[in-house]
């Protein structure tokens, strides 16, 4: 009775209906057209404005009604109403999200120990303590380093990914070449002690052999000074391209609330979690190399919006499932009838 | 070496239109079955070169233009010998194979070696982010191609309908069909900003505009389905649909430097 009463009222009709959801969907992709062209300090000003809100309660209130007169109306289309459920799941764990939701960074050097960190709203207590036990750096190299080579007279113009120990023969000329060493720091000591001075690629070399039917040389090669590298034989000119790539970037760091310890490594893609809290590998600083800065993030409304969107991704493939099932039984071929 | 196998795909796939076209004039129907299992042959080739590259990188080879192109190229070809499969497309070989050609026209002089990959792409999250959006890419430029056709022929010969019927519903079958990739690909790109950042959600431009491509295909879907909309109004929708794809595709990485910024 109560239902038929739902289906008659005009008002629940009207927010429920196809019309409004249409008009809804053109504001909010209008909306959300501006606020990808704003410049970025100014998004929040949309994203997170009473009205932009507004819109999606309204946005919501639609969904809802709609879902519940497909529910009670069309059970038969049960995987479409999934499909329309699952986004008002994802839309209330965002709404968890937004208001219960914490989020800031911690940053320290090795050795330092952290009990709160930074957010939006100013600095946030943690009920444990976390220590930085130690940073660390990574750089691919030299793996994916490129030698550039030029013949002058054959004119012969070739790029190489070298890797140290293999010989390269360069074809259409006489020469064979081999990287013997690479040092991520160059520097030279006294009496020409050639030693690497950091693990990191602040002046990255590679030492070079060089042979042809006239003679044999070692030249070195300096990625950010390509004119110093030049050797015996004129003939030949190399040019090491050695932009570094960082591998990876970790944080070993100790939780301890009193009771428990815990030593944890943090990696970029690889987040830890510890009371509640989960910690992520987000900053470091080429030229401090003991810091670096987490993000710390308290989030109940994660998982919600997650289960929605397995709910989304199941009823979506559902619905076409059944629609090709259905194309199929009634014709030989779904597209021409 | 992949590098290589590439070159001999788009030496089948350059073959394979030039038997398709012959075909065009002679009417000779074995010689379309012959041009089909060239494109097929080609098709293979280029999976094989995706894997070994994917080998030799030992890494997902989806991580820079080239790597992207060579990919679209792959999901394009995919959809059709799927819908060719599903629905006799037949018709829709010859655009297929020239829009292939095109785009690995644009790939072979790009920078092909294989770079490592930043510590924030380093995630199992994303072969199925990246694969599943070009699938759902793959169909959606092929649903462009038929909206434009369909809107071609309505100016010219409107009297048609049975063609313009057919390519209406092809039009809607393949946006269908993207649709769920397009689904999976958002929802999974989210889930893995989670891991790697710790926020599913943060509206950068990159985000946004993947959304409004969303939104668009669900307009599309709804105006079709409850409004009857199987019109030219659905064309240009398709078209529309697919200028925000391209944008969000290519567009955005002019506006914005990132992880998305296939360089």
């Amino acid at each position: 009775m109560y239902l038929v009463k739902l289906k008659e009222n005009k008002i629940w009709k009207f927010i429920g209906s196809i019309r409004v959801a249409l008009v809804l969907f053109l504001v909010i992709i209008l909306v959300s057209f501006i606020g990808a062209l704003v410049p970025e300090e100014f998004q929040a000003n949309i994203y997170y404005s009473w009205w932009f809100f507004l819109l999606l309660i309204l946005f919501a209130l639609n969904l809802f009604i709609c879902s519940l007169q497909r529910l009670f109306f069309l059970p038969k289309k049960w995987s479409s109403t999934i499909t329309h459920l699952s986004v008002l799941v994802i839309l209330l764990g965002s709404m968890i999200s937004f208001f219960f939701g914490q989020r800031g960074t911690i940053e320290f050097v090795e050795g330092q120990t952290q009990d709160s960190f930074i957010s939006k709203a100013g600095l946030k207590p943690l009920n444990f303590k976390v220590l930085l036990e130690d940073f660390n750096l990574e750089w691919y190299a030299p793996d994916n380093f490129k030698v550039r080579v030029y013949v002058k007279d054959k004119g012969v113009k070739r790029s190489y990914q070298a890797i140290p120990g293999k010989e390269y023969k360069i074809k259409g000329t006489d020469y064979v070449f081999c990287v013997l060493r690479y040092l991520p720091d160059f520097k030279m000591e006294e009496e020409r002690k050639i030693i690497s001075n950091s693990k990191q690629p602040n002046n990255p070399a590679i030492l070079i052999n060089i042979k042809s039917p006239s003679g044999k040389e070692e030249r070195w090669l300096f990625a950010k000074h390509p004119m110093v590298s030049r050797g015996a034989d004129e003939n030949i000119k190399f040019i090491f391209d050695g932009e570094p790539v960082i591998k990876e970037f970790r944080s070993t760091v100790r939780f301890s609330d009193g009771e428990k310890q815990e030593l944890k490594t943090i990696k970029v893609n690889s987040p830890v979690r510890f009371k509640g809290y989960t910690f992520y590998q987000t900053g470091f600083d080429a030229e401090r190399l003991n810091w670096t800065a987490l993000e710390v993030v308290r989030d109940p409304g994660v998982g919600v919006v997650f289960v929605g969107f397995i709910l989304l991704n199941a009823g979506i493939i559902l619905v076409y499932l059944q629609k090709v099932k259905r194309n199929r039984e009634k014709t030989q071929v779904g597209l021409c009838r | 070496m992949q590098v290589k196998l590439l070159e001999i795909t788009f030496g089948i796939y350059l073959f394979s239109l030039l038997i398709f076209r012959a075909q065009a004039f002679t009417k000779n129907r074995s010689l379309f079955k012959a041009a089909s299992i060239i494109l097929k042959s080609g098709f293979i080739l280029h999976t094989l070169m995706i894997s070994l590259r994917w080998y030799e990188a030992k890494r997902p080879p989806f991580a820079n233009m080239f790597e992207a192109l060579v990919l679209f190229a792959w999901s394009i070809i995919l959809v059709y010998i799927i819908f060719d499969f599903l629905y006799n497309a037949k018709f829709l070989a010859i655009p297929v194979n020239i829009l292939i050609l095109v785009i690995m026209f644009f790939v072979l002089p790009l920078e092909s070696t294989i770079k490592p990959l930043m510590p924030a792409l380093q995630s199992r999250w994303i072969s199925i982010h990246v694969v599943t959006y070009f699938i759902g890419y793959g169909a959606l430029s092929i649903a462009f191609f038929t909206s434009l056709v369909y809107l071609l022929l309505l100016k010219k010969n409107p009297a048609d309908s049975s063609s313009l019927l057919y390519l209406d519903r092809l039009s809607y079958q393949l946006i269908f069909f993207g649709f769920p990739f397009l689904t999976v690909g958002m929802t999974t790109g989210s889930t893995w900003a989670n891991v790697a950042w710790g926020n599913y959600w943060s509206w950068d431009p990159k985000e946004t505009c993947s959304l409004i491509t969303w939104l668009v295909y669900v307009l599309y879907l709804h105006l079709r389905v409850l409004r009857g909309w199987k019109d030219k109004r659905a064309a240009y929708l398709s078209v529309i649909g697919f200028l925000t794809t391209l944008f969000t595709f290519v567009g955005v990485n002019f506006i914005l430097p990132g992880l998305h910024s296939y360089s």
